[in-house]
């Protein structure tokens, strides 16, 4: 029999997960102390502020406790890992571990279960505990569930690490090098395309989504996902397969598996070079010549990140010349992506669909109301003409403005990435629903189902031939009916209007009662049916729709009107309201 | 039985074992001896399942050891520095080791822990070197294992203590047909215990052979001449070392007494004695057959 049974490996499974509760008992009997404090901390204060019955206060103080609670459980795993991995990397717990009769994988594993339960479940205890003591059970299982998930990511990735690293320190450095500089890296390859390719849109890709979905620390990005616990299953697998193969004596002299120290190499070579690089281009380090201030930022950042990393890894600059080749291929892989995405990125900046391929076409820029505030507009099109016409005018633009329009790394940066809605968490721009001020962007969809995005700080059409191109949708009645508050959004979100007189141009007065702002909307509405949108009025009216909580009121968007003097009825209603109200102030 | 065959290790450029074979009968205690850094505890490491060779194969009773329970439940070892964790007792660490070895003996436990003048509830991290290692071996011997990989263990122990370990080991080789491997520089002790020797130096195995074999082997003989003598008698000898004040030589010849002898008196010397070898001197002489200097370290 080569191996135990499974029933014998679960027992000394267990033995070994008790053995490592049981010493770290020290560190749970802190850790208990402190959530003790923390509890009876929190209870006497939801209790406090209970007495108020202010539920957002309750909530305030809810999500404290939960803050303190889950950060204290992160720092005591983070321990426990230390601790508990400490057997791979101390040559006097190898020779005791390795000469069990247990597999490593059943160490692994039974030390892995520990840490998690180590700091999760004390947390999770005194969350209910205090949570039943106050009276308030409002258990947030959202919370409790995105804490797990980064205990588990951080407990699996810690642990691959101390399989690949022979020392603690270099574990530590890895692990914190890797989690930080991996997320970061990954924007700042996405910002690249953005600062360099015009009219580049970066839209929601699946490599990026693969990419961001081995982010070590997912769990504090986004929203409860099953993609959570996919980086911490590659990790455990990898662990797995690798435990076998862990040379036992790389214990305090060096790496079992280099993997983790090239990665660390390429992720502090690009993030610290890219961050110095953006920064030099940001401050106009070298004036108007933005490639050679971004590229003196990436070498100076990249270069002493890896100087200090390297000195810090082979303690002393033993095999730092060797290790160069390294560091060249990652500034050379980002110079050649650079150099690709600088000239246009095998002509993506200048492809424009033929009209004979564009099934259709959207546009989305912001509407230039006036009294109607800041809308976006959005205007989709399967009329040849004005397909044949954006092709044109899109064809046009490129050929004109595309050398001086490419080299403003800054502008696109300002431009696109603090004014969009850069997401960057998830590393995409969703330019279609949300785009500030002066973005503009345009779809082909193409006939075989392809679709082409650009997107322009500036607009590729100019605004007399954007009223020509896109006449019939800019100001259409079926744009506004689909995207205007006033038809999208229900009479019951309706929180007060104000009525200000144009002519005499006052603050004006506010109507609360619920009925008659419901009267107003309603009669407005019957009004525009019959008359549609015509010439402006004496009275505009901003009508604020919200969410109510009590007496109070959460405002979600507003809608400015102008009431025409065709709406005969919404102008009494209006114009009465506003007399009897300022009759009633001067009164 | 354990049996090393061709197993290779090396720590990064440096060989640590060579190409290494011998056999370890049941049984028996198996002393392993060689200069510093011979690989010796590597060895031991290899068989015990913490290290896995390059190549070749360390097998015990015919199964490789490196991640297999079954074979590691049959073996203890106890390196030269064993760790224990901070806040264990003999006590506690006995339940941990209790739930994991199969043949974990109660009775024999608590026997051992009243025979080793030992504090039973003491932290362990807090007791002095000797009483460490007494410590792993009370826990070792706890587990009655058939094979028992020792590592340095005599290092610290008091006399007292010492002779109390060797009778322990003898006692559970001769009545549970234990087999033990020690590894030691303390050629003294292992005399008195071990019935094999491995010699070990720079990963190679130098010479194995039994205790007695090879003792009785190498002779050291003091033989002396009334008149002048011609050295050329000595290529009929196997002279491992030579020592020459006059007409008295000092030889370390090898072979057996009884063959040495008469071909000794034969040469009619004024004075001819023949002495068994200590391990020591067996050890010094067959490390410098194998060319280490021995006479630079001691200058």
């Amino acid at each position: 029999m080569k191996s135990k049974t499974f029933s014998d490996s679960l027992k000394t499974g267990v033995r070994i997960f008790l053995w490592s509760i049981k010493s770290n008992r020290a560190l749970i009997i802190i850790y208990l102390s402190v959530l003790a404090f923390f509890g009876i901390l929190n209870t006497t204060l939801i209790m406090g502020v209970k007495a108020y019955d202010h539920p957002s206060l309750i909530k305030t103080a809810l999500d404290f406790m939960l803050v303190e609670t889950y950060l204290t459980s992160m720092i005591v795993g983070f321990v426990a890992a230390i601790r508990e991995y400490s057997y791979l990397h101390s040559k006097r717990k190898t020779d005791f571990f390795g000469s069990l009769p247990v597999s490593r994988r059943t160490v692994f594993f039974s030390k892995t279960l520990a840490v998690i339960f180590i700091s999760a479940v004390p947390a999770l205890v005194v969350t209910i505990a205090s949570s039943i003591m106050s009276g308030v059970f409002s258990f947030n299982f959202d919370w409790y569930i995105r804490s797990l998930a980064l205990l588990i990511s951080s407990a699996a990735f810690f642990g691959l690490l101390s399989v690949c690293c022979g020392k603690t320190s270099d574990k530590i450095v890895s692990f914190f090098i890797i989690g930080i500089g991996y997320p970061l890296t990954l924007v700042f390859l996405n910002l690249l395309p953005l600062s360099l390719l015009w009219g580049y849109v970066p839209e929601k890709s699946i490599v990026n989504d693969v990419l961001f979905t081995l982010t070590p620390f997912r769990g504090l990005f986004d929203g409860p996902s099953v993609l959570w616990f996919v980086f911490p299953i590659l990790c455990f697998a990898a662990s797995f397969a690798l435990l076998k193969r862990r040379k036992a004596e790389c214990a305090q002299s060096g790496f079992a598996f280099r993997f983790p120290l090239y990665i660390s190499k390429v992720l502090v070579s690009l993030s610290f070079g890219f961050v110095t690089g953006f920064a030099f281009v940001m401050t106009e380090i070298f004036g108007s010549n933005e490639y050679l201030s971004f590229w003196l930022g990436m070498i100076t950042g990249s270069l002493t990140a890896y100087v200090i990393f390297q000195i810090v890894f082979a303690h002393g600059m033993k095999g730092f010349f060797k290790s160069l080749i390294l560091y060249g291929t990652t500034i050379g892989c980002a110079a050649l992506l650079f150099s690709f995405l600088a000239s246009g990125w095998f002509g993506y900046e200048t492809y424009v669909p033929g009209t004979e391929d564009v099934k259709s076409i959207s546009f989305t820029d912001k509407l230039d109301t006036g009294v109607f505030g800041d809308y976006i507009i959005k205007c989709e099109s399967e009329d040849r003409d004005v397909i044949k016409k954006a092709v044109k005018s899109h064809r046009e633009d490129v050929a004109e403005k595309i050398e001086f329009k490419r080299r403003s790394m800054k502008r696109n940066i300002i431009e696109k990435i603090l004014n969009m809605n850069f997401n960057a968490a998830y590393l995409y721009v969703d330019a279609e629903i949300e785009a500030a001020p002066y973005v503009y962007s345009v779809t082909y969809t193409l006939k075989n189902g392809a679709r082409v995005s650009r997107s322009y700080f500036d607009s590729f059409v100019e605004q007399p031939d954007r009223d020509r191109v896109f006449p019939s949708f800019a100001y259409s009645d079926e744009y506004r009916e689909n995207y205007y508050p006033l038809f999208v959004c229900d009479e019951k979100y309706v929180t007060d209007i104000t009525i200000t007189d144009d002519i005499t141009e006052d603050e004006g007065i506010i109507v609360r009662d619920y009925e008659k702002c419901r009267q107003i909307v309603r009669t407005f509405k019957e009004e525009y049916d019959k008359y549609g949108f015509v010439s402006s009025g004496d009275y505009t009216i901003k009508i604020d729709y919200g969410e109510k909580d009590g007496d109070d009121a959460y405002l979600v968007t507003q809608m400015i009107l102008s009431v025409p003097d065709e709406y005969k009825k919404t102008l009494k209603l209006v114009r009465d309201e506003y007399v009897e109200s300022s009759i009633k102030k001067q009164g | 039985m354990i049996e090393i065959k061709n197993v290779s290790k090396s720590f990064g450029k440096t060989a640590a074992l060579d190409n290494l074979s011998f056999c370890v009968e049941e049984g028996s205690v198996f002393g392993l001896v060689g200069s510093n850094g011979a690989g010796k505890s590597t060895l031991l490491r290899i068989i015990g399942g913490v290290f896995r060779a390059e190549s070749g194969e360390a097998l015990v009773d015919g199964e490789n050891s490196f991640e297999n329970t079954s074979v590691k439940n049959k073996l203890f070892f106890v390196p030269d520095y064993p760790y224990f964790f901070n806040n264990s007792t003999v006590r506690n660490l006995a339940a941990l080791y209790r739930g994991i070895y199969r043949n974990w003996d109660e009775e024999y436990f608590e026997k051992l822990l009243n025979i080793f003048p030992i504090k039973k509830n003491d932290k362990i991290i807090n007791m002095s070197k000797g009483m460490q290692r007494q410590a792993a071996l009370i826990l070792a011997l706890s587990t009655r294992p058939k094979y028992l990989l020792l590592d340095e263990i005599f290092d610290g122990l008091d006399p007292v203590v010492r002779q109390l370990v060797k009778r322990l080991i003898i006692t559970n080789v001769t009545d549970n047909g234990m087999t033990a491997i020690i590894a030691s520089h303390n050629l003294r002790e292992l005399e008195d215990i071990c019935d094999h020797v491995g010699l070990l130096h720079k990963g190679e195995i130098v010479l194995e052979k039994e205790l007695d074999e090879l003792k009785l082997g190498i002779h050291k003989v003091q033989i002396a001449f009334k008149g002048d003598v011609d050295e050329a008698f000595l290529d009929e000898f196997d002279v491992i070392n030579k020592n020459r004040q006059g007409n008295l030589f000092q030889l370390t010849i090898r072979g057996e007494e009884s063959e040495l002898m008469p071909r000794l008196e034969a040469l009619e010397p004024a004075f001819v004695e023949a002495l068994p070898l200590t391990l020591e001197e067996v050890f010094i002489n067959e490390m410098e057959g194998v060319g280490y200097e021995i006479e630079n370290i001691l200058r």
